[in-house]
């Protein structure tokens, strides 16, 4: 149990690091990713961008971090929902529209697998919530042995 | 919550999550992508997969 919560941590924080980066790196494209949503409205996905990428890098760092490993948790599952929303309503308005998800690996169109995909890292990340609120727990964390 | 509950919920998440992020790294049908539009400021390698720039 205690690998998978590490693996669990390391899973989560490179997904939103790596997301974060590629992001910055492919700012441009990024941009007109986000400008496919029909959930942004036209012209503002200059800027969305650069507060969705600086808050994928904290949490992917927050991660790391075990004072704000809690906050972090949550706050990638908020931002997980987010995107999982803006996907199914994508879905439903403007099917075939650019994903931008795992940016530059697979640029591709927003199918409903996506939305799977996020539905399960939602899960991942609330379960890691879950566990890291309550390490705060000092009988908790000395029976789950810490990381 | 039970711990055990919340560690297991956690385990099968984590699986199911490799499970996606290997099948959505799987090489995917290109068409309909508008490579045109995209690649100018995405970068070769965004361009070359899926989608492929046009020669």
């Amino acid at each position: 149990m205690k690998l998978a919560r590490a693996l669990s941590l390391a899973f989560l924080a490179a997904l939103f690091l790596y997301a974060g980066i590629d992001k910055a790196f492919h700012y441009g494209g990024f941009v007109k990713a986000l400008g496919g949503y029909v959930v942004v409205p036209d012209g503002a996905e200059r800027f969305f961008a650069l507060p969705v990428i600086l808050a994928e890098l904290m949490v992917g760092v927050g991660l790391l971090l075990r004072p704000w490993r809690a906050s972090a948790a949550l706050a990638g599952a908020v931002l997980l929902a987010a995107f999982t929303v803006a996907l199914a309503i994508n879905q439903k308005v403007a099917p075939g529209a650019e994903c931008g998800c795992w940016f530059t690996v697979t640029l591709g169109k927003a199918t409903p697998s996506h939305i799977g995909q996020n539905l399960v890292l939602l899960g991942l990340a609330l379960s890691v919530w879950l566990d890291e609120r309550k390490g705060h727990d000092p009988a908790a964390s000395l029976q789950e042995g810490g990381l | 919550m039970n711990h055990k509950l919340i560690a297991t919920l956690r385990l099968i998440f984590l699986l199911g999550s490799v499970l996606f992020a290997s099948l959505s790294l799987a090489p995917t049908p290109s068409e309909g992508i508008k490579c045109n539009e995209f690649c100018g400021s995405v970068g070769p390698i965004a361009c070359n997969y899926p989608c492929r720039r046009p020669e």
